[in-house]
C-alpha cells in the first residue's frame, strides 16, 4: 500500500483520505472566514455581539 | 504534476449531508452557549449577592459540558458528523482571528515564534525518538509521537500517517496520547501560568509552542485571557507552518529505510501538507492592515471569531472519551507524558530567556 508520497508520484491512494479531508477542510474554513470577511465589510451582516 | 485523488468515500449527495450535520452543530452551539451562560449567570450571581466567586471562563464551561456528555451518555450517532466539524470551526476561527494582527506584528512575533518553534523541533523530535526506544516502542509509533508531538498533534500525525505508511494501530496510539496529554494541559497550563505570573503575550507564547492539538492550544490561551489566545493562535500558526518540513524529512527517512521510492516532487509534497488555513489568517491580517475594515467592523470579525471558538470548544470537550484513550495502553502516554512535561519546561525557560524582546514576562 502506497501513501502520501505516491500521490505526489500519481499512483492511485487509499489511506490519505484523512489527509485529503483536512485539506478540503482548510479551504472551506479560508471560505467561510472570507465569506464572513465580506458581509460585515459590506454592511450585509449587521453588528455581532458577544 | 499529475495528481490523483481517491474519490470521496461518501457519495451522499451533498445537500442531505449537510443536513446530517446540523443535530451535531446544534449540540456544538447548545454546549457552548450554555458555557458562556454559565459564567454569566455566576458572575451576575457574585454581583447581586456581593460574593468574590472565581471567574471561570465559558471556554472551561464549554469544555467540561462536553466532557459530562462524551463520558455519560455518550455522543448518539446522529450528533456525531456534526460534532466532528469542531475543527472547520476552529479554523475559520482562526482565519477570522487574523483580523486583529497587523501583518508588521504577525512577521516579528512569527518570526520569534518560529525561532522557538525551530528549537522546539529539533528538541522535542530528538528526545521523543530517545524515550520510543526506551520504552521499545514500534518505531513508526516513535515516529508518530515525535510528529505530534514537535508540530500540531492530530493533524500532524495524520498527514505524517500516510507518509511513512505507518499502522492504523500506532496512529491511533499517539492520537490517544496527544488528545489526552492535550486534555492535562488545559487545566495545567494556566494554573502554572497564573502560579508564575506569566503575562498574557508569554502565556500565549508558551501555550501557542508547548501545547501539541490546535484546539487545546487555542483553547488553554483563551483559559488565560482574551490576548493569550491571541498570541496562542498566532504562535501555534508558525508552528503549524512547519508542518510539511517535518513530515517530508520522516517521509524520507522511512523511504530510505525500507527501500521504497522516495518523494520525487518535494515542493509539490510540502505544499501538499501545508496548513492552508494560515494563508487564510495571513490574507485577512492583510486586508486589516491596508484598513479594509473599519474599527466597528474588526470588532465584528473578531465576536464572530470567538462564536466559532466556542463551538470548538464544545466540540473539544464531546471528543474526549476517556475510557478510550484509557484502552490504548500506558507506554505510548508514558512517552508523551515525559517528553512533554521536557518540551513545556523548555519552552518556558527559552521565552524566560527570551523575555528582553517579549517585555515583562
Amino acid at each position: 500500500m502506497s501513501i502520501g508520497i505516491s500521490e505526489i508520484s500519481g499512483t492511485p491512494v487509499k489511506d490519505d483520505m484523512a489527509t485529503q479531508r483536512k485539506l478540503t477542510l482548510d479551504w472551506w474554513s479560508v471560505i467561510a472566514a472570507l465569506g464572513a470577511a465580506a458581509l460585515v465589510r459590506f454592511n450585509v451582516l449587521p453588528h455581532i455581539p458577544w | 504534476m499529475s495528481q490523483t485523488r481517491t474519490p470521496p468515500p461518501d457519495p451522499a449527495p451533498a445537500i442531505p449531508r449537510l443536513l446530517g450535520l446540523l443535530p451535531g452543530i446544534a449540540l456544538l452551539a447548545a454546549l457552548g452557549f450554555l458555557g458562556k451562560l454559565t459564567e454569566q449567570s455566576i458572575a451576575r450571581y457574585g454581583k447581586a449577592h456581593h460574593v468574590a466567586l472565581p471567574n471561570i471562563e465559558y471556554v472551561l464551561w464549554a469544555i467540561v459540558f462536553g466532557l459530562i456528555v462524551s463520558n455519560t451518555i455518550g455522543v448518539p450517532a446522529v450528533f456525531r458528523a456534526g460534532v466532528a466539524t469542531y475543527e472547520f470551526w476552529l479554523k475559520t476561527g482562526i482565519v477570522l482571528l487574523g483580523v486583529r494582527f497587523l501583518l508588521g506584528d504577525i512577521l516579528k512575533l512569527g518570526g520569534v515564534s518560529l525561532a522557538f518553534v525551530a528549537i522546539e523541533l529539533g528538541v522535542s523530535i530528538a528526545l521523543m525518538t530517545a524515550l520510543g526506544r526506551w520504552l521499545r516502542l514500534s518505531p513508526k509509533l516513535t515516529s508518530l509521537l515525535a510528529i505530534g508531538s514537535s508540530i500540531c498533534g492530530v493533524s500532524a500525525i495524520i498527514a505524517a500517517k500516510g507518509a511513512i505508511e505507518a499502522d492504523d494501530e500506532d496512529a491511533s496510539y499517539a492520537i490517544a496520547a496527544i488528545l489526552a496529554l492535550g486534555a492535562f494541559s488545559l487545566f495545567a497550563f494556566p494554573a502554572i501560568g497564573h502560579a508564575l505570573g506569566l503575562s498574557d503575550h508569554a502565556f500565549g507564547l508558551w501555550a501557542g509552542l508547548a501545547v501539541d492539538n490546535t484546539a487545546e492550544a487555542t483553547a488553554a490561551g483563551a483559559l488565560y485571557s482574551d490576548a493569550a489566545a491571541k498570541f496562542a493562535v498566532l504562535a501555534k500558526t508558525a508552528r503549524n507552518a512547519t508542518i510539511g518540513f517535518v513530515v517530508l524529512g520522516y517521509a524520507i527517512y522511512w523511504a530510505r529505510k525500507s527501500n521504497r521510492q522516495s518523494v520525487e516532487n518535494k515542493a509539490a509534497f510540502l505544499w501538499q501538507k501545508f496548513p492552508k488555513f494560515v494563508l487564510g489568517f495571513l490574507l485577512i491580517s492583510l486586508l486589516a492592515t491596508v484598513g479594509a475594515f473599519t474599527k466597528p467592523q474588526i470588532a465584528d470579525l473578531a465576536n464572530l471569531s470567538r462564536w466559532a471558538f466556542l463551538l470548538t470548544f464544545a466540540g473539544v470537550g464531546l471528543q474526549t472519551n476517556i475510557r478510550e484513550m484509557r484502552k490504548q495502553g500506558l507506554r505510548p502516554l508514558a512517552v508523551g507524558a515525559i517528553g512533554e512535561f521536557a518540551i513545556a519546561g523548555l519552552t518556558l525557560a527559552l521565552i524566560f530567556a527570551a523575555s528582553r524582546w517579549l517585555g515583562r514576562v
